[in-house]
């Protein structure tokens, strides 16, 4: 209950009466209403079908494909990583790992890497590209990594969720999961809802009047509406769907970032066993050399920069003799600053793809996790977008586009209001605070129907004296293609996948010379060289601790070693053959 | 208690050390001694005989544990967290008065020890204290109040692989700091794999040296077993070559990839940072299973609302933060002032400070998450201190480089037994060198003789803490028939103690529910917060008047709560506050 909103107290008895009639017919009456976003408008897979998917798979391609199972989650789901490599040692080759789903509602990730799956395994050893690479090299794909998420997409009513099933308690009453939506308008999905009310802080937009903003009294503005998520108040305490089922947000809860006491991220970070098995799979693959996240976090349109600030690295060493850093970091080091730009620039060049909605914030989300916790090469995409046309190349769409239903006392507006927003650009006073929503609202109507829900009037228990409507943007449809758009999307992103693992390091002995000194002294000289094109280790792969490095021995036999030592570890070895 | 009495106790506790837990069974309940003196602060006759002059290990744990819980089925429970990395319980002794309220709705001190494996006597002061409890709370009003009111979850060790490794392997006093999961330290891909090695076998990990004419080291005048550093300017005569080892993996490293290594007390998740930046921290928060099922314990223990988890050593009673920029929110530090204050009193020879700015700073320490995400009160004592080698205070000594303060109480009290003199030794790479120096059990670990009066302190100052607990009552019900059947019932809520029943922390990022003060006894028309009495000013709750919801209780201070009620009595107020506890008066 953050910031109750004043209302009338009369007639609560007669609400709280017709709260439990509607309660009452609910269950019913939704059965009969089939959902608008059907399954041949978004062919997508759920948990048992990626299941049998996965399966079959590893029944036809048993000499390639593992299925490793990394979680149970709390909503009894598994959270699955498939393995391509060929025979033994493919957890000794270097590897990329595909992380898809970890933002729930983007079930187009979880598409992408099953589609890779497929096409690399019914690929290996009929075309000579993919079965070189999978014999150097190995790629994980974890598919869904917050199923229970993902499953909200296949229910009816149909809402965007971003936290797994784990019981929470949002606004700190003692119930638990206690005040979710309900689908008042029994479309079978939820959307948003407004009410009438001359005290409301919203307004129906003058050009496009089936949008809401924020109405601005410095320009004389009045608001007409409050708005929330739709449904019932069903504790009774002023606030609409504040406590909905559902508990953390996976894409939140790892540490880089992470942030305390926010919506949707638990009670500490790693608390979430999708979250911790996605760390610990760092931990037991040190083979990883890159990651590539499929999520609303970008690095590929827009790379990470370096920015210069005094001290952030510093020359003490701990106990292992390595350099450490004297506070966290606030950006890239300036050594991979080039080579996230190369990588970006070849996944625009692979893709196509040259602009985009800038990056969903940073807290707590697996892309950031991969680079500054675990030390990875780390590449992040949105894999698809309502297009921003050429015209808008350069703008970064605003925040806050969404009605702020929290601040109304409905919490979520990141579930139900859209994918998770870019972050704010410049200020810039003429500019339109509804671009991004007009673009996307136009393309939908153009292109998937039903994808915005008209406003349409419904009698709600709560409000019995004030107009109240229900619609908005149907849950999913910013965030994931309809079928027409899938293949290219999936053509595009295995283009890229399959060249991404192109460029893991790839390290080779060069150059062994046998020098005789004199009777019996021998000097051995070794090049060891790297003929990937990504360093063996990033700037703060060499930081951190847990990518190895690369051990380079000499193994004797009975000789005796005069001088120079056996074992030798390596720091980054630069790529494209650089020894 | 006198010295059969001692004498007897000492020789239990002796077979326990030597054989485990057969001779404890068998060992009966010590009998009160005809013709001694009861000397005050201790049982004279304990039901449960313990000796405070040795380190307890796993298995003598579970057996005071249960002889605890036997003998004091309704002061004791016995039992577990959870399990460690190697499998151990994580022993739990929950001491209270069982027979008043309920032990898991009762403000909580939460204490635990030796997170850091070599910082053993946290676990004997945290094992002391059940132990004192138990067996005073007879003799002593105070502690027999205490435990009424309060719970003491007590966890003498929150990391007993690392205990062990400490106990029974060759050490310093500093290995490991680690517990034991095993990390490759050195990236090379191989676990734990170049340790310290005992190389003359004599049990004790010392150091090395070696002779050499153009060393920097010199042999002290006063202890031929006190190596000290030249002048810049004196020529030396040994060269000191670290702790005693050898290069076990051949990759011109000596003991670099030793037991562990991460640091418990940095695998919290509260303001965590990785390895490159806080080292030790281990690959994520909660890596650890023992961090994770303290975690859990609290997390599912609301009513805790302070902590104390004990350290070695250096004499200082430390709070948060553990970084600068994190904060201890104001009225907090006032609280947590009063108690430094009194502890500074308690553990002479002990400092108030503050951990970033009077230590160093720390990146996701155990006492941070304790504060900082649960908002509960939380102290670090550094047990040990210098001072009480003998009693003077830092600063005051007369220097002498020849000698040490350490090496001085070794040869005046302890006799010698405290540091290995040098022996000669045959290192594989270095040849001919010689090992010596202190012991494990020395200038960290503290004395035999000392200990109990360590334990003494640094509970006393803990049950002081514990004491200052927020503690919510009903103190009174007004009843004032108001016509036509109704009555306005006024109650005031007191918290008779000196932390409110919400930290400022907590009420911030509302980490814990609102207190509750409900009325029984008619149906409640209207219900306020009467926020200020002599004005009476109020404000109305509509939502629920009947269940009035308040943000805190202050420290030694009241609310007043006020209903209009159809009826005109028997009423019952009960306070219900998730640290502050439940009571209930009825008028």
């Amino acid at each position: 209950m953050r910031g109750t909103q004043p209302g009338g107290t009369p007639g609560r008895l007669r609400r709280a009466i017709e709260r439990r009639l509607l309660a009452a017919f609910i269950p019913g009456f939704l059965l009969l209403v089939p959902a608008l976003q059907a399954q041949d408008t978004y062919p997508y897979h759920d948990d048992d079908a990626l299941s049998s998917a996965v399966r079959e798979l590893e029944s036809r391609h048993g000499n390639l494909v593992q299925v490793l199972e990394v979680a149970n989650t709390p909503g009894g789901a598994v959270v699955r990583a498939v393995r391509l490599g060929a025979g033994e040692g493919a957890d000794d080759r270097p590897a990329l790992l595909v992380v898809a789903g970890a933002y729930g509602p983007h079930l187009v990730g979880t598409e992408v890497a099953l589609h890779v799956a497929r096409s690399l395994a019914s690929g290996y050893g009929t075309d000579s590209t993919i079965t070189r690479l999978l014999d150097r090299t190995t790629i994980y794909l974890v598919l869904a990594a917050n199923p229970d998420a993902a499953a909200a997409f296949f229910e009816r009513p149909q809402r965007e969720r971003t936290r797994n099933a784990s019981p929470y308690d949002d606004d700190r009453d003692a119930e638990v999961d206690e005040d979710g939506p309900e689908d008042l308008d029994g479309n079978g999905l939820i959307t948003m809802m407004r009410v009438l009310d001359p005290a409301g802080e919203w307004l129906a937009d003058p050009e496009n009047p089936e949008l809401m903003r924020k109405a601005d009294p410095v320009k004389g503005e009045s608001g007409a509406y409050r708005v929330y998520v739709e449904g019932i108040d069903n504790d009774g305490d002023e606030a609409w769907n504040e406590d909905p089922p559902g508990g953390i947000d996976v894409n939140r809860n790892l540490p880089r970032g992470y942030e305390f006491f926010s919506e949707g991220a638990g009670l500490y970070p790693v608390e979430a066993p999708e979250a911790r098995a996605i760390a610990q799979f760092y931990l037991e693959h040190p083979n990883i050399a890159a990651v590539y996240v499929l999520g609303p976090q970008d690095n590929l349109l827009e790379a990470w920069k370096h920015e210069r600030e005094r001290g952030a690295v510093g020359t003490g060493e701990d106990g292992a003799g390595r350099r450490r850093s004297r506070r966290p970091l606030t950006s890239v080091l300036e050594v991979d600053e080039p080579y996230f730009a190369e990588v970006a620039r070849r996944f625009r060049d692979i893709t196509g793809l040259e602009s985009g909605p800038s990056s969903a914030p940073s807290s707590g989300d697996v892309l950031a996790s991969a680079y500054y916790d675990m030390g990875r090469w780390a590449f992040g995409s949105r894999a698809w977008w309502i297009p921003t046309g050429d015209d808008s190349s350069d703008e970064v769409p605003e925040a806050g586009a969404e009605p702020d239903a929290a601040a109304e006392g409905a919490a979520e507006a990141d579930e139900t209001g859209g994918p998770q927003r870019s972050r704010p650009g410049k200020a810039d006073k003429e500019k339109d605070p509804l671009e991004t929503e007009r673009r996307e609202l136009r393309w939908l109507r153009e292109n998937v129907p039903g994808g915005f829900v008209e406003w349409s009037e419904v009698s709600h228990p709560d409000f019995p004296d004030r107009t109240v409507e229900v619609g908005g943007f149907a849950p999913f449809a910013r965030l994931n293609p309809p079928a027409s758009e899938l293949d290219s999307v999936l053509a595009r992103q295995e283009r890229f996948i399959v060249a991404l693992a192109g460029l893991l390091p790839s390290v080779t002995l060069r150059d062994v010379e046998v020098e005789s000194l004199s009777d019996g002294v021998y000097r051995i000289k070794a090049r060891v060289a790297n003929e990937g094109f990504l360093p063996t280790l990033s700037g703060l792969g060499e930081l951190a601790r847990w990518p190895r490095r690369v051990r380079v021995e000499v193994v004797t036999d009975g000789q005796e070693i005069a001088s120079g030592q056996a074992v030798q570890l390596l720091g980054a070895i630069p790529g494209s053959g650089q020894g | 208690m006198s010295t059969a009495a001692g004498r007897l106790a000492a020789r239990v506790a002796g077979i326990v050390a030597m054989t485990g837990l057969v001779a404890l069974m068998t060992a009966g309940p010590a009998v009160a001694q005809a013709g001694a003196l009861a000397a005050l602060g201790s049982p004279p006759d304990p039901k449960v005989p313990v000796s405070w002059d040795r380190y307890y290990d796993h298995a003598a744990v579970e057996d005071i544990g249960r002889r605890l819980e036997e003998a004091y089925p309704d002061r004791c429970r016995f039992g577990s967290i959870g399990k460690s990395y190697e499998g151990r319980d994580i022993w739990l002794l929950t001491v209270t008065n069982f027979r008043v309220g309920e032990a898991d709705r009762k403000p909580a001190m939460y204490i635990d020890g030796n997170i850091h494996s070599n910082e053993i006597q946290g676990q004997e002061i945290a094992l002391y204290t059940a132990w004192y409890l138990c067996e005073m709370a007879d003799r002593v009003p105070w502690v027999s109040d205490l435990l009424d009111d309060r719970t003491m979850y007590i966890v003498p060790t929150i990391n007993p692989d690392g205990r062990a490794a400490f106990i029974e392997s060759p050490n310093t006093p500093s290995s490991p700091r680690s517990g034991v999961a095993p990390r490759d330290d050195d990236g090379d891909g191989l676990f734990d794999e170049d340790d310290l090695d005992d190389l003359n076998g004599d049990g004790h990990i010392t150091m090395m040296r070696r002779r050499d004419p153009n060393g920097r080291w010199l042999v002290s005048r006063e202890d031929p077993r006190l190596m000290i550093r030249a002048r810049p300017d004196e020529p030396g005569e040994y060269e000191i070559l670290g702790y005693e080892g050898f290069d076990n993996d051949n990759d011109g490293r000596v003991n670099e990839d030793r037991t562990g290594y991460y640091d418990p007390n940095r695998n919290w998740p509260w303001l965590w940072q990785p390895q490159y930046v806080q080292s030790g921290a281990d690959a994520y928060p909660t890596s650890l299973p023992e961090t994770q099922a303290v975690i859990d314990f609290v997390l599912s223990h609301e009513n805790i609302a302070g902590a104390q988890t004990y350290h070695n050593s250096g004499g200082m009673i430390l709070r948060g933060p553990g970084q600068a920029q994190d904060v201890v929110r104001p009225s907090d530090v006032r609280v947590y002032d009063r108690i430094g204050e009194i502890g500074e009193t308690i553990l002479p020879g002990y400092r108030y400070m503050v951990l970033w700015s009077d230590l160093y700073p720390v990146w996701g320490g155990e006492l941070d998450w304790f504060y900082g995400a649960r908002g509960i009160l939380t102290f670090s004592n550094e047990l040990w201190t210098s001072y009480n080698y003998f009693r003077i205070e830092r600063g005051e000594e007369t220097p002498d480089r020849h000698d040490r303060t350490d090496y001085r109480f070794d040869r005046l009290l302890l006799f010698g037994e405290a540091v290995v003199p040098w022996t000669p030794v045959e290192h594989p790479t270095y040849g001919p060198i010689e090992v010596g120096g202190v012991k494990k059990q020395y200038t960290r670990a503290i004395p035999g003789f000392m200990l109990a009066e360590e334990a003494h302190r640094n509970m006393a100052f803990t049950l002081f803490q514990a004491h200052q607990l927020p503690l919510a009552k009903v103190d009174s019900i007004a009843v004032r028939p108001i016509g036509q059947g109704l009555s306005e019932v006024t109650a005031i809520v007191a918290n008779k103690r000196l932390a409110p029943t919400h930290t400022q922390q907590d009420q911030d990022h509302r980490i814990s529910r609102p207190d509750w003060i409900s009325l029984e006894g008619g149906d409640v028309v209207a219900g306020f917060v009467v926020t200020d009495p002599l004005q009476d000013l109020a404000v109305e709750q509509e939502r629920r008047p009947a269940r009035i919801e308040v943000e805190s209780i202050p420290g030694m201070g009241t609310v007043t709560v006020r209903w209009i009620v159809r009826g005109s009595g028997p009423f019952t107020v009960t306070v219900d506050s998730p640290k502050g506890g439940v009571h209930s008066l009825s008028r």
